[in-house]
């Protein structure tokens, strides 16, 4: 993939290409281009309009830089989908429970061993309560913290919905949606 | 106080019990049943498990009949709902095949009304899809079972939750206390928690607040004595901290 990448980028950068013929310069099918290229685009480093696709200035620098174009995590723009992680285990305790705190969500699915659990959780109910997931209970907790409740219409598959601290974004990997918090 | 989970002996019995039926044959048993008085960490354990295995997690409703039990599971598998009885459970066997999820009924007792009927479509989705089903209820609920042969027969394991041992209340104030307890004071957490581990957590964070007042980096019976840190709901009495369990 990384070679694609990087050949792509060098084709395009003497100027605007069609995908025929950049999968002619570079001896690939036209499916195998496409899916390049949308990985590109995806990265922001090829813009495409009416079948023709351009480097953009960001694409440039990665092509000045010479490295790598991996399907890695993209520099901190995408979100981990890795699991069963502390969130993805939230997710469905979420969906099991009517009503719930950042407490019970810890003392249910914590055992000591992950790294800052408190601050990833906080950080994470707070972005999915922003991106419409969760709804907050009038009561609140023991403590005075505050509980919420995961709105059974927003529930839209098995995977936790991802956010990416960095960028603010939740990403809903079951139905493919953004939200900008 | 640190907000994690304990695993205690009841956590212990209750993986052993799930392997067990894990591992069974195809042609075996799939169900577990868990049973105990409340506040021993029923549906606290097997949530846990639950969301670590990303089993399915019904809580059964009084008014629960097979159509609106299946519906209920339908809507948590994210299968269409709509239909016949029929064809929603065509459906949805369908579905817990081909994923193979776990299903846990909490408050099973009310899968009981009318026969048992709601609690029979489980377990026919359990023999037919060869899946896990664990049920949670109180006391009484392996007798009323037993009632049903068909049913009493498909349960592969059961596990009864107990009282906390004095070594779980020890773990317990060993991983979440910020304040070191001796061995007197953690003897009498056990006594006057009755061993149930939702009052373990609420005497803890007690004593942490009253070590905090006091400036105590460790604790014990003597500086406790004649504290209320629970209440006994039945006689409506305060229950202090006793001298006699111990001390310096």
């Amino acid at each position: 993939m990384a070679w694609n990448s990087l050949f792509v980028l060098n084709a395009l950068a003497d100027g605007p290409k069609l995908t025929r013929q950049l999968a002619t310069c570079l001896g690939k099918s036209r499916e195998a281009t496409r899916l390049c290229l949308e990985r590109l685009q995806r990265k922001g480093l090829v813009t495409s309009a009416e079948g023709a696709h351009q480097i953009t200035d960001k694409g440039r620098q990665a092509l000045a830089r010479g490295r790598e174009i991996t399907s890695g995590p993209g520099d901190g723009t995408a979100a981990s989908r890795r699991g069963p992680t502390l969130r993805q285990r939230a997710w469905r305790a979420m969906g099991m429970r009517d009503g719930f705190g950042l407490d019970d969500l810890l003392t249910m699915l914590c055992d000591g061993s992950e790294k800052d659990a408190e601050r990833n959780l906080s950080r994470y109910l707070e972005a999915l309560e922003a991106a419409g997931y969760l709804l907050v209970l009038p009561r609140r907790g023991e403590d005075g913290e505050k509980r919420w409740r995961l709105r059974r219409d927003r529930i839209t598959g098995a995977e936790a919905p991802a956010y990416n601290t960095r960028t603010r974004r939740v990403t809903d990997c079951n139905t493919g949606e953004v939200f900008a918090i | 106080m640190r907000k994690q989970f304990v695993k205690t002996e009841n956590y212990s019995r209750f993986t052993a019990g799930i392997a067990a039926v894990e591992q069974r044959g195809a042609a075996e048993a799939g169900m577990m049943l868990v049973h105990g008085a409340p506040g021993f960490g029923k549906s606290h354990i097997v949530g846990h498990w639950a969301a670590e295995v990303g089993a399915v997690f019904l809580r059964a409703n009084v008014d629960w009949t097979p159509k609106y039990c299946l519906v209920e599971l339908a809507k948590a598998m994210r299968v269409d709902p709509s239909g016949s009885a029929q064809q929603l459970f065509s459906r949805l066997l369908e579905r817990v095949v081909e994923t193979q999820t776990p299903i846990v009924i909490d408050e099973a007792e009310f899968t009981l009304h009318q026969n048992a009927a709601a609690l029979e479509k489980i377990r026919d989705l359990s023999d037919r899809a060869e899946v896990t089903v664990v049920l949670i209820g109180m006391e009484r609920i392996q007798q009323t079972i037993a009632r049903h042969r068909q049913l009493s027969s498909r349960i592969a394991q059961v596990v009864e939750f107990v009282p906390s041992s004095v070594a779980d209340v020890a773990q317990a104030c060993k991983q979440l206390s910020d304040v070191a307890m001796a061995p007197a004071l953690v003897a009498e957490v056990h006594r006057l928690s009755g061993g149930r581990m939702r009052e373990v957590l609420n005497i803890i964070a007690s004593i942490e607040r009253l070590a905090q007042l006091n400036g105590l980096g460790s604790v014990d019976v003597a500086d406790l004595e004649g504290v209320p840190l629970t209440h006994d709901w039945q006689s409506r009495t305060q229950k202090t901290v006793r001298a006699a369990a111990g001390g310096r």
